[in-house]
């Protein structure tokens, strides 16, 4: 069985969410900063994982967030190996960051330094 | 002369509602204030870690025998000293619990700018083996944010409760 694209608003807390399955495009972007992360991002992961036994051809995840809590951070590191079983195709992990926003820049670095896929940082206009 | 104008503080149970009224609140706050948006976004960062730290700590404790409701509230103060933002917050702990506390904090003390970074990458790459590990990284991302070292004091309420107080200054 196929997958259908996902799409989540986003709230205070928590960042929109876009997933098509076909394109292989996947966004995250906003805020956050949800206290119990886990919640939010595990059905986020389990939709990955699913989706990383069919892949598209060619993958690109674009993430963008204006406020990132470490309780978010654990449930990402999470969220990106689970593209790491996809072997023989094009993964591309986008991280963007607004101009001048260096800490969301070192939260980048960060993970970057850890994530084995290829991890592109890239500073871009605001949200 | 010392100058300090309080912007927000509370004393109370802390409850998840009482996190999230007090994050839109501060925010609102700030964007009154003439501050750079660089500013604003460090301290608010901070202060999610710091609530949500507290929170995660008490919820924990809760668990625990010998850990009464009143000793569940918490106090926080947001305030600016000398153009300088400072957040203090204080909270009830398990006394058993301040050793392995008070170690980590100085162990944070203890590093620079780089060795905080190495610290946090290889808390975060183990959070990641684990999903239940929480491997203390609010604390380096507080401490990493803020620039500054973690001020904190551990007082004896009884024989059973303490209280740990941290202040954080933002550069």
């Amino acid at each position: 069985m196929s997958l259908s694209a996902l799409h989540i608003s986003p709230t205070a807390f928590t960042p929109e969410v876009k997933f098509d399955p076909v394109a292989g495009k996947f966004e995250i972007k906003g805020r956050s900063i949800p206290e119990n992360a886990h919640e939010f991002y595990n059905p986020l992961i389990d939709w990955v994982k699913r989706y990383s036994e069919n892949p598209a051809d060619s993958t690109s995840v674009d993430v963008y967030f204006e406020y990132l809590n470490t309780s978010s951070s654990k449930s990402l590191m999470h969220f990106f190996n689970a593209f790491g079983t996809i072997s023989g195709k094009d993964v591309n992990i986008n991280w963007l960051h607004e101009k001048e926003d260096e800490a969301m820049k070192e939260a980048g670095e960060d993970f970057n330094t850890i994530v084995n896929l290829p991890f592109n940082i890239l500073e871009t206009d605001t949200i | 002369m010392e100058e300090e104008n309080v912007i927000l503080s509370f004393k109370g149970i802390i409850t998840a509602d009482l996190l999230t009224s007090v994050l839109h609140l501060m925010e609102a706050k700030m964007e009154k204030m003439d501050e750079a948006p660089r500013t604003r976004k460090r301290v608010f960062s901070i202060l999610v870690e710091c609530l949500q730290n507290i929170y995660h700590h008490l919820d924990d404790n809760a668990t625990e025998v010998d850990f009464e409701a009143h000793n569940r509230s918490a106090v926080v103060l947001i305030s600016k000293v000398n153009n300088q933002f400072l957040i203090r917050t204080g909270n009830c702990i398990n006394i058993p619990k301040i050793m392995d506390l008070k170690e980590r904090l100085d162990m944070i003390n203890s590093l620079d700018k780089d060795g905080l970074r190495e610290m946090y990458q290889t808390s975060l790459s183990e959070a990641a083996m684990s999903p239940k590990a929480t491997a203390g990284l609010g604390m380096i991302d507080i401490a990493r944010k803020s620039g500054n070292k973690l001020d904190y004091e551990f007082l004896e309420i009884d024989s059973k409760i303490g209280f740990f107080c941290l202040n954080i200054l933002i550069d």
